[in-house]
């Protein structure tokens, strides 16, 4: 997945009103977008993470420097 | 009459059966119809029996599964926020456990109950959804009963009652209201297609067991301007049953 649908993706997933970018503050997840993330992740980078493993995310940055740059190709 | 006044609503298997009837019911109660289904000429059909102004049709067959979210897309992009989801659209079929194949079983499930997940996982993304809305499921009383050769029928039915509970508890925070409506057997082109390929005298049975009769697509098209009208907005997660006694007899 390259870093524009990257950011598609997670705007889509997260219902979020703008434009997501590397630098953007998400703010904190709820409990159910937090279960969408699960499955994102698991699905399109094969990383398995808990709930309380990412509850801490709060930016695109913290969810990049999860899965790797290099990852985004 | 509840009134679905300045509401837009979109109903899956429009062009027949219960779909068409609440489709011109809903316009009726002043809403405005998007209407889905296989057969572009039953569905201009059933458009041309709408009253009002607003109303659009959308020729698609719901086993095109990944074409489901561009659909929304467009019917989005085209009639503005959607306030309404009907999913009515059905198959039913006999078929005995022996000769029920994979592919029978999987195009059961992926119209009765796939394409409506589908459908509501776009639909009720915000950018799609009205602050308020409410989504039906045609389910059917033969989720809870049984019918020799309806393994796939009654099994997709129970699947749809079922699952507008969780349904309706991730969407209760949009306030998108989720409920399914189990009718007994109505006078449908799916209820004849059943009694051709029954006995006669199992269709006479199955008449007997109706204690208030046979019911009309009307009957179900009323409950589901109720569970859409405003009138509804405490009322999620439930199916409800109207079967003229049938379950209870």
């Amino acid at each position: 997945m390259n870093k524009q649908d990257f950011f598609e993706e997670l705007q889509e997933l997260l219902e979020l009103d703008f434009t997501l970018t590397e630098t953007t503050v998400i703010g904190e997840i709820d409990s159910l977008n937090l279960l969408s993330l699960i499955t994102f992740l698991d699905e399109n980078f094969d990383i398995q993470k808990t709930g309380e493993e990412l509850k801490s995310i709060t930016s695109v940055k913290n969810i990049i420097d999860l899965i790797g740059e290099d990852s985004l190709s | 009459m509840f009134s679905l006044k300045e509401k837009t609503i979109v109903v899956t298997g429009a062009s027949s059966g219960i779909g068409k009837c609440t489709s011109i019911a809903i316009s009726k109660a002043g809403g405005r119809v998007v209407l889905i289904g296989r057969n572009e000429d039953r569905l201009i059909e059933t458009f041309n029996k709408l009253e009002g102004i607003g109303h659009s049709y959308y020729t698609f067959d719901l086993l095109n599964f990944s074409e489901i979210k561009s659909l929304v897309s467009r019917i989005v992009t085209e009639n503005g926020k959607i306030d309404g989801l009907v999913n009515s659209a059905g198959v039913e079929s006999t078929v005995p456990l022996k000769v029920l194949s994979y592919k029978n079983l999987e195009e059961t499930f992926k119209i009765n109950v796939f394409s409506g997940i589908e459908l509501t996982k776009h639909f009720s993304n915000k950018k799609n959804f009205s602050s308020k809305g409410s989504i039906i499921f045609l389910s059917s009383v033969m989720g809870s009963l049984g019918e020799k050769g309806k393994i796939a029928y009654c099994g997709s039915k129970a699947a749809v009652k079922n699952m507008i509970k969780p349904l309706a508890l991730e969407l209760a925070d949009k306030n998108i209201r989720v409920n399914s409506i189990s009718p007994g057997l109505v006078m449908t082109e799916m209820t004849d297609k059943l009694f051709a390929s029954i006995s006669e005298q199992s269709s006479q049975d199955i008449i007997n067991k109706h204690p208030l009769g046979i019911g009309t697509p009307n009957d179900v098209a009323s409950l589901c301007i109720y569970l859409l009208s405003n009138s509804s907005r405490w009322v999620t997660g439930t199916d409800i049953i109207i079967d003229g006694g049938y379950s209870i007899s």
